[in-house]
């Protein structure tokens, strides 16, 4: 298993691993060896766009992006050791504190909001409010848009557990600010309606056969007929367009 | 005369790059990066760019599976 998949099942939401396939293989092909290798299922994002550049001579090569966006390792994943790992910690702890240069009195906002506790965050800001407070208000307002529009995203194209769970943290965190906890009560409703019913369930199934299958032997024949009765039965949603490539997935020849 | 005085801060320059790039172990750290995906990566649930990942470090793994 790479070592960058263990960092995405360890570290969870806190890391975000992307794949980057660099051999020209085509995507059904890719697609169906990282389920054969029992790689997915995790979080982990698989793309054949380079975000950024290689620096060396061939594969594997690993890169870690730092919480400010700077590159601050890159190179072959055996020359890191501990320290890859260390570093990501470092910067997960980073990711809970304050970001560096915040003004002092501004720390408590930010260490509230990056505990979840978004609506306590707010208040401070507008108790203090100074340009710098108005500053951070602000920030927090747009990532908490941002999380808000990524449910969007999910709802329309039938992730709606993926949804679900993240509505639920943000509107946790937003608990005590009446604006943003309206918001969130009109997007609960948009998620819980009755038009989303079959989606739902479906997704639900698919999430429940992605945890039973993804660790074992996904495309042995009993998984696939099971993906194969899921996507008939659930005929005509998001996720059936989901279940139907998994079976198609499990009959590519992984040596063309 | 031209040749030297164009060589010389030429070289100061990638001498200069050179070591702020790569470290003794052969790691590289590099500017500040962003990246809009032309193709949503599969299992990025809508997001398109490098920046809204911003405040959570990323791990990239370049892979071939052969």
């Amino acid at each position: 298993m790479p070592a960058s998949i263990k960092i995405q099942e360890q570290f969870g939401d806190d890391v975000q691993v992307i794949f980057v396939e660099c051999q020209n293989t085509t995507k059904d092909v890719w697609e169906a060896f990282a389920w054969k290798m029992k790689w997915m299922g995790n979080g982990a994002w698989w793309t054949i766009e380079r975000p950024i550049p290689t620096v060396g001579q061939g594969l594997p090569e690993t890169a870690l992006i730092g919480i400010d966006g700077t590159v601050l390792m890159q190179g072959h994943p055996g020359d890191f050791g501990k320290k890859f790992e260390e570093a990501i910690a470092a910067e997960i702890k980073k990711s809970k504190a304050a970001p560096a240069g915040t003004p002092k009195g501004l720390e408590g906002a930010w260490k509230s909001f990056n505990k979840g506790e978004a609506a306590a965050a707010i208040a401070e800001c507008e108790k203090l409010n100074s340009d710098d407070s108005n500053k951070a208000k602000d920030e927090f307002v747009a990532r908490l848009t941002q999380r808000v529009a990524r449910t969007q995203w999910m709802i329309e194209n039938g992730f709606l557990s993926a949804a679900d769970k993240a509505l639920s943290a943000v509107e946790k965190s937003v608990k005590g600010n009446a604006d943003l906890a309206a918001k969130m009560a009109e997007k609960r409703a948009q998620l819980a309606s009755k038009e989303l019913d079959a989606e739902r369930d479906a997704d639900k199934a698919l999430q429940s056969f992605v945890g039973d299958v993804a660790k074992k032997k996904p495309f042995e024949m009993p998984n696939v007929k099971r993906a194969e009765g899921l996507a008939e039965k659930f005929k005509s949603t998001k996720t059936s367009v989901r279940l139907e490539r998994f079976v198609k997935l499990s009959k590519v020849d992984l040596n063309k | 005369m031209k040749l030297t005085f164009l060589a010389l801060p030429l070289a100061l320059v990638a001498f200069v790059g050179a070591a702020r790039l790569t470290s003794a172990a052969g790691w590289v750290a590099a500017d500040t990066t962003d990246y809009t995906f032309r193709e949503l990566p599969l299992g990025s649930m809508g997001v398109k760019t490098l920046s809204e990942l911003r405040g959570k470090p990323i791990v990239i793994d370049f892979w071939g599976q052969h």
